[in-house]
């Protein structure tokens, strides 16, 4: 035996047994790790020292006393937590029942059945107005110095940064209509904004003799209301740098239009087998963006209906859940970063999306879960011949983009991830603005995340926090391999959830 | 001695036909479904739930007079029984509140 259990103290080892229960993790130590797990543990607790040493010595000014009363704060908030602590109050549940990996956004049955019945599910207490504080702080390391700094404000490389500190409405509203609502300001940008907004009224009831779960949406971004992780803008990576470059290229469902539009759509659930949905999208006008935090020309505007739909079959049974499904988006677009300069592109996407989970023990939610996702979204782009020509680009453009991952949750503390992604389209140089034209990026990110608590069993039921490195490895961006690997980027997160 | 034991099994055969004694029905609440997820059982047949999961559960039974026609058992905890006595014929249908999509439905005769 080596490292505390080769001192032969047994009370030493004792004590890490219960560090470990207070970390997450309700196994004797011994029993889960074997003996070298201590000197391996104690290893890493001097290493995450260090690192939160150089954390509090953040450019910001952050001081040790901000830190401890931030804290302090935390700690004595009282009530459930979970990845959003309303949610938790208001059901009664720990964060792990609804989420794999007890922190969101990636949803589980029970979390996709919450959200599809409107956010109302509730033990029946009243528990006031249903607020929740979530905080996001990184450190980013990419492979190469980003000339100018990674962000204005910020060194070329080893950046702090608070990426996001969110308040949230998320919750029941009435005993049919609840509402995810969040209001954020991203540390990175210094901007305060509207972020996700989904409001959603569900009703049950019968048709053709056959179990009906029907509701109406009102969101801002296209695939906000969806309830599975595989669609983009809940997907993986769940949070990633805000400091590293990303390749130019994306298509218009993959989160372009994300709070720069307002929709209305209804949806439906037949026998808890056919999942149909259909919204109508309107884009905000550029006083709009301003008013709520966004830059108009940082992405796509537009000012015409977008129409959306969306249809998948998804099936329960035993120890499993699977789905498949497609999504379409289509709408006429002036794309942002003056990539045409000004000119107007209309845009169709036709996505495919896959999704199955499998849960060892249906009876505990702090049993490890496997779950794959998968989308491929393919995307046609037309400009008018004569704005094409004055462009100097092509007036036909595709764009295809497919991402799967997949993640192992260990009692539902420790999750690695793996996912590759890929994007291909039409090579023309003034239409992506890339050195050689092409908009071709592929690569695969690695995460793994901890959560210690949102367990029934947690010791501070008032908080959950997650740990996670993500690494971020690029084959090429934007349309050459040579130097990609300069994007490469290690990406340190702590996200806090409290209730408020 | 013969007959009078003979005379009270015929009292006791007797009361047994005349009023049959209510049966219970175990229901479990495991992995968000109720197990079995529909019953048929006599008036004044009593259901005992059971919370098998970790987490919280909740019962809440809807009588065959609609939404307005139920009674809610109250949350129950990990392991927990919960208990209810059906005492009107007609469809129930029996939910938790905090788990939407578990459910069952029994018919009393």
């Amino acid at each position: 035996m080596t490292g505390i259990a080769a001192s032969g103290a047994p009370a030493a080892t004792a004590r890490f047994d219960r560090i470990l229960t207070i970390f997450g993790f309700r196994e004797p130590l011994l029993d889960r790790f074997g003996p070298e797990m201590p000197k391996v543990f104690l290893d890493g607790m001097r290493a995450g020292a260090r690192a939160g040493s150089a954390f509090l010595c953040y450019r910001r000014g952050w001081s040790l006393t901000a830190w401890f009363a931030t804290l302090s704060v935390v700690l004595a908030s009282n009530g459930p937590a979970q990845a959003l602590p309303s949610f938790a109050i208001q059901t009664g549940q720990p964060c792990a029942a609804c989420h794999i990996g007890a922190f969101g956004p990636q949803l589980n049955p029970y979390g996709r059945d919450f959200k599809l019945h409107g956010y109302v599910a509730s033990d029946g207490n009243d528990h006031g107005l249903p607020l929740a504080f979530t905080t996001q702080f990184s450190f980013t390391h990419t492979a190469q110095s980003q000339e100018g700094g990674a962000a204005p404000g910020f060194k070329p490389n080893d950046n702090f940064a608070i990426d996001q500190l969110s308040l949230y409405y998320a919750g029941r509203v009435t005993s049919n209509v609840g509402a995810f609502v969040e209001l954020n300001y991203d540390g990175v940008a210094q901007q305060a904004k509207l972020n996700n907004m989904d409001v959603r009224y569900a009703k049950e009831g019968e048709l053709f003799g056959q179990e009906l779960l029907w509701g109406i949406t009102a969101n801002n971004s296209p695939t906000v209301q969806d309830p599975w992780n595989s669609t983009p803008v809940w997907g993986f990576p769940y949070n990633r740098s805000p400091l590293a470059a990303t390749p130019i290229a994306a298509t218009l469902v993959d989160n372009t239009l994300g709070q720069r539009v307002l929709g209305v759509g209804a949806y439906s659930v037949l026998n808890n087998l056919v999942y149909l949905e259909g919204d109508v999208y309107k884009g905000l006008d550029r006083g709009t963006l301003w008013a709520t935090g966004q830059v108009p020309d940082d992405s796509d505007q537009t000012a015409s209906f977008l129409p959306y739909a969306r249809v998948a079959l998804l099936k329960d049974w035993e120890r499993h859940h699977a789905e498949v499904g497609a999504y379409v988006l289509s709408g006429t677009v002036i794309p942002g970063g003056s990539q045409t300069l000004g000119l107007p592109v209309r845009k169709t996407d036709v996505a495919l999306d896959a999704n199955y989970q499998f849960i060892p023990d249906v009876s505990k939610v702090t049993s490890a879960r496997l779950s794959a996702h998968a989308t491929y979204i393919h995307e046609t782009a037309t400009m008018s011949e004569g704005e094409a020509l004055a462009l100097g680009a092509l007036a036909n453009h595709w764009l295809d983009t497919i991402r799967a991952d997949v993640s192992y949750s260990i009692a539902a503390t420790v999750t690695p991830s793996l996912q590759y992604f890929r994007t291909v389209g039409t090579a023309d140089g003034n239409y992506w603005g890339t050195a050689n034209g092409s908009p071709n990026s592929d690569g695969m990110i690695v995460e793994v995340a901890y959560v210690p608590w949102g367990k029934p069993d947690s010791p501070f039921p008032n908080m959950n926090v997650r740990l996670a490195v993500q690494y971020v490895n690029y084959f090429r961006f934007d349309g050459t391999s040579a130097g990609a690997s300069r994007n490469n980027n290690f990406y340190f997160s702590l996200w806090t959830a409290v209730k408020f | 001695m013969s007959n009078r034991l003979a005379i009270i099994i015929a009292v006791l055969l007797g009361f047994t036909v005349a009023v049959p004694a209510a049966t219970m029905l175990k229901v479990i609440q495991r992995g968000l479904a109720l197990n079995p997820e529909s019953a048929t059982i006599a008036k004044g047949d009593r259901l005992i739930f059971t919370n098998e999961d970790d987490v919280i559960h909740n019962i809440h039974i809807f009588g065959p007079g609609g939404e307005d026609d139920s009674v809610d058992l109250g949350l129950q905890k990990p392991g927990k029984a919960l208990s209810y006595k059906f005492d009107r014929p007609g469809g129930y249908r029996v939910r938790c509140n905090i788990h939407p999509s578990v459910r069952m439905s029994v018919q009393v005769k």
